[in-house]
């Protein structure tokens, strides 16, 4: 897989690449910054990126926009942001619509190599990938609104935020794929979700209501 | 003595000076003129009373009327007021003054007969132009169609004297010359404020109290008669006479000076309509009383009539007197309900605002105050820019420190009633300075916080993440085993450092431990682990750095219990001991055991987080098996 990675810390940087490099992957292109991000994407067009959200020059949100221009010029690109800290807000501004071949990851999880290899290719498959921490914040200051669901429907909305296909959430909660269903149909009729319970973009739909209300 | 007399009105142009320089010469003028008139008139008594007159005074009723002359002449000598209030006043001093010496002197010729049966009408006619004169003074608009219609009236009832037929019209010509001051000042008091209005309101009753006074002596004139007491019906008048000109002269004098005066301060202007309302009082009930007694002679009747309409009229002058009350000082109402909120400490713009919206009766009202750096602040501490229709509330016109801000239209009015409310917003305002100074502290507080979370998680953060995952990579093509167990150990270290530097930066404790302390919060912590068993927790809250470290004790303890000796039943407690200075965490397990604060760096962390603040944790073996962490942590300040 062709890869450009955006990070600004130089060793960070070089380890991601040595890991992608060791994992049989190409990394096409490293760069520091939003301008170059764009500027490499164009001239190589990879098949993922992998940007920080944080870049100079004002380390507040460079990575987030050059993203979302490329996302919006290149639909089938496929993206991980990668964050030192967990920003829930941040998912449903970038995403933007579209949470197709889309990650969200802190960057700790770099270190669970396996994981997070796999992670890359579920986000390049076409997938959606949101770290739990990240889910679980949402989930947090959304416990008010959760009010309605049994402890059992907000793990199972968890993991769905998190991007995992039905098959994979029966199988983090030892449970059969007809219950997984069930769970799914009880949440999206409580919480009022139009999306189809076995479409991918139900992704998008538990995200962005759970970013409603910020 | 004639002499002295006819020099009275010859020193008449010559007092008032119209440009006066100063105020030394008019007040001389007045001394000068005003004793001059004494002794004319203690003069005037020594010669016997004229026969001509039809009624004879007593020698103390004259001395009376002198003295109300020398008192409105010394005012008039004292007056700062505009020219035409200065003139009216001297008018009325010196025709006050001249009054008994010609009663007097009436026999002295025919034109000094006319002149004492007429002395009355110039000083009567002052006293109702005077009321009329100050208020436009005070409230700079013109009255003068007012001050006309008496000129008119007054030409009207002496024309009418010539004709006898025509004497009824006359006399209700010169009455009516007593209902239009007051017709013409109160709606004039309407719409001023504070002082302004306490002076407009002084001139309010200049208007009235004079013809309650003469009504009253009137009324006491005619029980005289018709209770055949005596013949003092004339003495009667004359007293009622002097005490009206004295004290229309006064109350038009302090209306008009520019010095405080006690006769402004709101008990006095409260007590003189208190005064009016209950010589009211008196004359509606003593008058219908006398009349009833005139016409049918039955006592009873009348004394019951009297005391059914004193009551009645009493009580409504009551109700009338706590209107007005309200109305001649709003702000003292103001400060009678802020005064009922009692103490409101830290929310006292809050009360000002919600007392101000109860008295003007607009709930839409906000009261903005400036704070010591300029900046305008809602009760909420928002800030916000007072709109140009604020009305300032305290402070200088100019540069006002607090300012009201009505929703409704009728709102701007009553607010500016309330006047300079400086003294009773002293405390919101100095207040809002303070709340500001402190969430200015705080919010620099917070962006120092947020720069260092930013340089840890862009900085150190990144590096350390870095070096692990080099670390990580080299570790894995390492052959020798006992090298890459130690590359992993040192791995490990490393992802938990990053950890720490995380939390440290976010410095974020769980929002339900701030807001619930540690009952809500290590119930809220346990509650997805099956395996706690047993959960014992203080209802009390502690300092905030205790309760972040007894948590973080208990949430250590756990993710150890569960992840590392698979425990089956966890007991939780948290208990005071040593008569609550001490805080005890207790985590006991029954898993495999074997944890050493030695080994993991969790529970390493935490032992260096507990001996910073004062405690000490034991991690032992516990019986039969499991482990035991236990923290005591010192409660309060730790002692020095």
């Amino acid at each position: 897989m062709r890869i450009v990675i955006a990070e600004d810390q130089v060793l960070l940087r070089d380890g991601i690449a040595r890991l992608l490099t060791g994992a049989g992957h190409a990394v096409v292109a490293r760069v520091g910054d939003g301008h170059a991000l764009i500027a490499e994407v164009n001239r190589q067009r990879p098949e993922l990126v992998l940007a920080d959200i944080r870049m100079p020059p004002s380390y507040s949100d460079e990575g987030a926009r050059a993203v979302l221009h490329l996302r919006e010029r290149f639909p089938e690109l496929a993206v991980v942001m990668l964050s030192q800290v967990v920003e829930p807000g941040l998912v449903a501004a970038v995403t933007g619509g579209a949470a197709r071949r889309f990650g969200y990851l802190l960057k700790d999880r770099v270190l669970d190599t396996a994981i997070f290899l796999e992670q890359l290719a579920m986000v390049a498959a076409g997938s959606t990938v949101i770290d739990s921490e990240v889910v679980a914040e949402c989930l947090r200051q959304e416990a008010r609104r959760l009010n309605g669901l049994t402890e059992r429907e907000v793990e199972v909305l968890r993991l769905v935020a998190e991007g995992r296909s039905n098959a994979g959430i029966a199988a983090a909660l030892v449970i059969s794929r007809r219950t997984v269903e069930a769970h799914l149909r009880s949440i999206f009729g409580k919480l009022g979700l139009m999306a189809d319970p076995e479409d991918n973009q139900r992704v998008l739909a538990v995200l962005n209501w759970l970013s409603e209300s910020r | 003595m004639g002499t002295r007399g006819s020099s009275l009105p010859g020193a008449q142009p010559a007092g008032p000076v119209v440009a006066g320089p100063g105020l030394a010469g008019p007040v001389l003028a007045g001394t000068v003129v005003a004793g001059a008139g004494l002794v004319a008139g203690i003069v005037a008594l020594r010669v016997p009373w004229p026969a001509d007159l039809g009624f004879t005074l007593h020698p103390a009723i004259l001395g009376l009327m002198l003295c109300a002359g020398v008192g409105c002449t010394l005012l008039a000598g004292w007056s700062d007021a505009r020219w035409p209030v200065r003139v009216a006043l001297w008018v009325l001093g010196l025709t006050t003054l001249a009054y008994p010496t010609l009663l007097g002197l009436a026999d002295a010729g025919p034109a000094l007969a006319l002149a004492a049966m007429t002395g009355h009408v110039l000083p009567l006619t002052m006293v109702n132009l005077l009321p009329i004169l100050a208020i436009s003074a005070v409230t700079g608009r013109s009255r003068r169609r007012w001050m006309l219609a008496i000129g008119v009236l007054l030409g009207t009832s002496i024309l009418t004297q010539v004709f006898q037929a025509l004497a009824v019209l006359g006399s209700a010509a010169w009455l009516g010359n007593f209902a239009l001051p007051m017709i013409a000042t109160w709606p004039l008091v309407r719409g001023t404020g504070g002082v302004l209005r306490r002076r407009a309101i002084v001139c309010g009753l200049a208007s009235v109290l004079p013809v309650a006074i003469i009504a009253l002596c009137l009324t006491l004139g005619i029980a005289d008669s018709t209770l055949h007491l005596g013949s003092w019906s004339v003495e009667a008048l004359m007293i009622g006479f002097s005490l009206a000109v004295s004290t229309t002269a006064a109350l038009v004098w302090a209306a008009t000076t520019a010095r405080e005066t006690w006769l402004l301060r709101t008990p006095v202007v409260l007590g003189l309509l208190g005064g009016v309302l209950a010589v009211v009082t008196v004359i509606v009930a003593l008058g219908a009383g006398l009349a009833l007694l005139a016409g049918s002679s039955r006592a009873p009747l009348a004394l019951g009539v009297g005391i059914v309409l004193t009551v009645g009229v009493g009580l409504a002058a009551v109700r009338l007197h706590g209107w007005a009350a309200r109305q001649i000082d709003p702000a003292a109402e103001f400060a009678a309900e802020l005064a009922m909120l009692g103490e409101v400490s830290g929310e006292r713009r809050l009360a000002v605002q919600q007392v101000l919206r109860q008295l003007i009766g607009d709930p839409g009202l906000a009261v903005l105050v400036r704070t010591s750096d300029g900046v305008w602040v809602d009760p909420a501490g928002a800030e916000r820019t007072p709109p140009a229709e604020s009305i300032r509330l305290a402070g200088p016109t100019e540069q006002p420190t607090a300012v009201a801000v009505g929703s409704a239209p009728e709102s701007a009015g009553r607010l500016r009633l309330l006047g300079d409310c400086g003294q009773l917003l002293e405390d919101a305002i100095l207040e809002a300075s303070v709340q500001r100074e402190a969430a200015r502290a705080d919010a620099a507080a917070v962006a120092e916080r947020h720069r260092l979370s930013r340089d840890l998680h862009d900085g150190v953060q990144g590096r350390l993440l870095g070096i692990t995952l080099n670390l990580q990579l080299s570790g894995e093509q390492l052959a020798d085993p006992t090298a890459r167990l130690l590359v992993a150990e040192t791995v490990d270290a490393l992802r938990n450092a990053v950890e720490e530097v995380r939390s440290l930066g976010d410095g974020r404790v769980p929002a339900i431990l701030v807001d619930g302390g540690l009952g809500p919060a290590l119930t809220h912590l346990v509650r997805p682990l099956a395996a706690v068993t047993e959960l014992r927790l203080p209802p009390r809250r502690y300092p905030p750095e205790l309760e972040a470290c007894a948590y973080f004790v208990v949430g250590e303890a756990l993710a150890n219990a569960v992840k590392h000796a698979t425990a089956q039943n966890i007991g939780v407690r948290v208990e005071e001991l040593a008569g609550g200075d001490v805080v005890r965490v207790l985590v006991v397990d029954d898993g495999v055991g074997g944890a050493d604060p030695r080994l993991g760096s969790g529970l390493r962390g935490i032992a260096e987080r507990v001996s910073a603040s004062g405690g000490l944790l034991v991690v032992r073996e516990g019986v039969p098996g499991g482990t035991v962490v236990e923290a005591t942590l010192p409660c309060g300040p730790a002692p020095s």
